[in-house]
């Protein structure tokens, strides 16, 4: 079935990069292990690595890449999400607490410390509101259908529409998961941007759900179709991807910031329920 | 009027609703609710009685699915949170006082929300659906289940005294965002009609009885997204007061402990 059986590209543009992180991270795993610090730089973590890094480099090697760019938007959304949400959010969690500054160099580390205007930079892209706004300008932006359709013809565009989604990611996630330990933001600031980042996705996924006609003519106009879905059904489909994987992603970390909370403040009432009068 | 734009009626909603309202009036003659707090409670009782008594009563009941759900969805999602809000937190009191331990029993969360869900769901499948729309007298029942259904999940999240801080309203209102779109995308993405009564309803409007089911999965979705969101926004703003509450108590301690 084309599309299903295209071979697997090695694109340098996607491998470099995911072997600069590895070889980093591994570094940065070892020197915080033989510094006794097995506890910030377990195995898990480099589990979460792992598959953090698999889920921004397999969709855009493996044949999802070409099945995602010709015959299916459903497929698409999927890479898109995989390499843009789901990537972000496993890659930036495996680095939480130290391991965040030893996966850089020392070298590099330092060079960047003295960097004055590179660190203002850096703490002006996390900022909230600059950091969703670089989220909706990737995510809405690109799901334009002329940008989109834009992006599929032009090899340099499409890769760039890939980064966009990958720094759009890294900078949100960021501020959810917070890896350098800055506790800059509060549990309900934080929760205020997960419901922040669902709203926004809503509105694509549910364009794409509701819609009654094909939006990409690149799409509508394949005659091929893959598992014989029609134009519409796909594009319902994708806006399905996307609205599920950002339930499991921001519903899981929404769980994660509420739960341990509300157990501790149980635990604290009961106490003070079982004090003598 | 004639047709499918005639008026219709469930008496029993028309009875309810007008005790509810004496009742209101009773107690407001103590209470002295505010005007805006009054229109929402008005608002909230007309949400639950017009959808019943009116030309979407029979455009619901004979023609459309659409209709149908909009109608479910005004009463169930919107009338009951409005009314609620529209009662004073002294008559909340008063009321969870008279409910008494049946009452807070039902409302607690880990009761509401799985009934909730059940009625929600238990009433749309197929074979009641159908046969309350075929013998007319369950239809009321149907709809009763969905009214007081809505009262049990809204009652804990705006209790007085509260049920729930406003974190754990967070987490009842996600459970209850992420467990009930799935209904209306089943609609959306049937490509068959899941109501024979649906199927073989006149057609209204020139839409197909899969284009009505279909569109009636998207009015639903739509409304119930922006009824969560909108509960969910407000909760997230008490956090967020709270927090910086808990913060200014902190800044204070920190600075008067230094002094």
């Amino acid at each position: 079935m084309p599309g299903l059986s295209s071979p697997w590209q090695l694109e340098p543009f996607v491998v470099a990069p995911a072997a600069v992180a590895a070889v980093c991270f591994f570094q940065g795993f070892v020197r915080l292990r033989r510094r006794g610090r097995a506890d910030h730089a377990s195995w898990a973590r480099s589990a979460l690595f792992t598959l953090g890094l698999s889920a921004a480099v397999l969709p855009l090697v493996s044949p999802l890449d070409e099945l995602g760019d010709r015959f299916l938007l459903s497929a698409h959304m999927l890479q898109h999400v995989l390499i843009g949400d789901a990537a972000p959010a496993l890659l930036l969690l495996s680095l939480r607490g130290p391991l965040f500054f030893f996966v850089v160099p020392e070298p590099l580390l330092r060079v960047l410390g003295r960097a004055a205007w590179l660190r203002r930079a850096a703490a002006w892209l996390v900022r909230p509101p600059v950091a969703l706004l670089a989220w909706a300008g990737a995510y809405g932006g690109w799901h334009v259908p002329v940008a989109y359709d834009f992006a599929a013809r032009h090899q340099s565009v499409h890769d760039l529409e890939h980064a966009s989604f990958v720094v759009a990611g890294l900078l949100v996630w960021n501020l959810l998961v917070d890896p350098a330990r800055h506790g800059r933001l509060s549990r309900g600031k934080r929760l205020a941007i997960v419901a922040a980042l669902f709203a926004m996705g809503t509105v694509i996924s549910d364009v794409l759900i509701f819609s009654l006609q094909p939006l990409y003519p690149a799409y509508a106009s394949e005659a091929h179709r893959v598992f014989g879905l029609s134009p519409l059904r796909d594009q319902q489909l994708a806006g399905l991807v996307m609205a599920v994987e950002q339930l499991a992603t921001l519903g899981t970390c929404a769980a994660l910031l509420l739960l341990p909370e509300l157990r501790r403040r149980r635990r604290a009432r009961l106490a003070v329920a079982r004090q003598p009068a | 009027m004639t047709g499918q734009y005639r008026f219709s009626y469930e008496p029993l909603f028309l009875g309810l609703v007008l005790v509810a309202a004496l009742l209101y009036l009773v107690a407001a003659r103590r209470q002295r609710p505010g005007a805006g707090r009054a229109a929402t409670f008005t608002l909230g009782l007309l949400l639950v009685v017009v959808p019943v008594n009116s030309p979407l009563e029979t455009l619901s009941a004979h023609y459309l699915l659409l209709m149908h759900l909009l109608q479910n969805a005004l009463i169930a999602d919107w009338g009951p949170p409005l009314v609620i809000l529209g009662l004073t937190p002294e008559m909340r009191r008063r009321v969870a006082a008279a409910g008494g331990r049946p009452l807070g029993a039902l409302t607690r969360p880990a009761v509401a929300l799985p009934l909730w869900l059940v009625v929600w769901y238990g009433v749309h499948v197929p074979v009641f659906y159908d046969w309350a729309l075929r013998d007319g007298w369950p239809l009321q029942l149907e709809h009763l289940l969905l009214v007081a259904a809505g009262f049990v999940f809204w009652w804990p999240i705006f209790a007085v005294p509260r049920r729930i801080e406003p974190l754990g309203v967070l987490a009842y209102l996600g459970i209850g965002f992420i467990t009930t779109p799935w209904l209306s995308l089943a609609y959306v993405f049937s490509s068959r009609a899941f109501y024979s009564f649906y199927a073989t309803a006149p057609r209204l409007w020139g839409i197909s009885a899969v284009r009505d089911q279909n569109l009636a999965g998207i009015l639903m979705n739509g409304e119930q997204t922006s009824i969560f969101f909108i509960a969910f926004g407000w909760q997230l703003l008490r956090v967020l007061a709270e927090e910086e509450e808990e913060q200014r108590r902190r800044d204070t301690a920190y600075f008067e402990g230094g002094r």
